[in-house]
């Protein structure tokens, strides 16, 4: 999967904000924020191709947390990236 | 050929007139607005829109969208080069205007179409536009509100259309002693260098005639709902956000444009207010937005 173009994160006084440019997202209406470790692995897969695995390697390596604890993260996080139209 | 210039928002424009069809009779509501061009030439333009009705586009462009804009349609195009092409037609959908701008919109050409009224409203549209777009990464916004003063700051009610915006501002009017309508429609809002956050009569004002060379320093938003009870909270940031966002006259589709806004907007709600007002249309609602939004009851 892969971050939808013309999405990006922007600091909106002190939140992280989801918004959409381009000419594909002008329905796009929805305000959606992200927190911190979610920021941090938006950034490191956006304009790339990525599996849920590629998230779990990086919060193993940024975060002490376990493995099982990781990987329900991610899912219920992309879940939710699904849901909302952000990725494709 | 007679150039005009126009102060708003604290920005000068040019609109220049080339041919002998069309004058300045056709911006009635910018009549206030206007200034010399020495005055004008004190500083650079915002833009300068050139009027001539001869003037036709050497291509078409690609169709970004049909966008109602509160009754009527844009059809906005985009040329290869990022230039737009934008057709403003009225509410019984005949072409009044079509408009060829440079991307950052700081010049445009239009040609007019039909009766003066046709004329009148497809060149304060062009203009309107004009002036959103060539302003957005200047930290300026139009922001489509119904906006008072009261001893020097601005309250700006937002909401989309029918939620009673002008309804709760005429009864502050009414109700709260030296209260002036600024503007009924889209005044302009600006963040200056030094912190000021300040609202400014447009020549654009919807359906009332209000079209005031004032401005007020922003003391607040109010995003208004209809309810059978009067209610106020102050919205949380991300609330404040999508309330703010979508009052904005903003191209989505163009990022230049989007994110001059999105950063506007921030500037705005890390020093003014928002707050959410479900309300009755009666004295007993701007009573209390007023108190609320004024510091006259505290809110923390």
């Amino acid at each position: 999967m892969k971050i939808k173009k013309g999405f990006e994160v922007r600091n909106i006084c002190g939140e992280n904000i989801i918004i959409a440019h381009g000419k594909e997202n002008i329905d796009f209406t929805k305000v959606v924020t992200l927190n911190e470790s979610a920021v941090l692995l938006w950034n490191k897969v956006v304009d790339a191709e990525f599996e849920e695995k590629d998230l779990v390697d990086v919060l193993l390596e940024e975060y002490e947390v376990e493995p099982s604890q990781a990987i329900a993260d991610v899912k219920s996080l992309v879940a939710s990236w699904k849901e909302a139209g952000l990725v494709e | 050929m007679v150039r005009t210039f126009y102060r708003v928002g604290d920005f000068n424009y040019c609109v220049d007139f080339r041919d002998n069809r069309n004058t300045e009779k056709l911006l009635g509501s910018s009549q206030s607005f206007k200034i010399s061009a020495s005055e004008a030439e004190k500083e650079p333009l915002l833009f300068e829109l050139v009027v001539d009705d001869a003037w036709r586009p050497i291509q078409k462009g690609k169709e970004i969208g049909i966008f109602d804009c509160g009754g009527n349609n844009h059809g906005v195009y985009v040329l290869e080069d990022g230039s737009y092409q934008i057709l403003v037609c009225d509410v019984n959908d005949n072409h009044c205007c079509l408009m060829q701008a440079t991307s950052d919109f700081s010049s445009a050409t239009v040609c007019l179409n039909g009766n003066e009224n046709m004329r009148s409203f497809g060149l304060n549209n062009a203009l309107m536009m004009m002036y959103a777009f060539s302003s957005s990464d200047k930290m300026t916004v139009l922001m489509h509100s119904s906006v008072v003063r009261k001893e020097g700051r601005g309250y700006l009610c937002l909401g989309v259309s029918g939620t009673g915006k002008s309804t709760h501002t005429s009864n502050w009017l009414k109700y709260i002693q030296g209260t002036e309508l600024i503007n009924d429609d889209n005044p302009v809002v600006r963040v200056f260098a030094n912190g000021d956050i300040r609202v400014f009569g447009s020549p654009w004002s919807g359906k009332t005639p209000c079209y005031k060379n004032v401005f007020a320093e922003v003391a607040g938003f109010l995003q208004l709902k209809q309810a059978p009870y009067n209610r106020i909270e102050r919205m949380s940031i991300v609330d404040g956000f999508a309330a703010l966002l979508p009052s904005c006259s903003v191209m989505k589709w163009d990022r230049r444009d989007y994110v001059g806004v999105c950063d506007t907007v921030s500037k705005m709600l890390e020093q003014i207010p928002v707050f959410f007002l479900e309300n009755l249309p009666n004295e007993e609602a701007c009573r209390l937005s007023y108190s609320m939004l004024s510091g006259e009851k505290d809110y923390a």
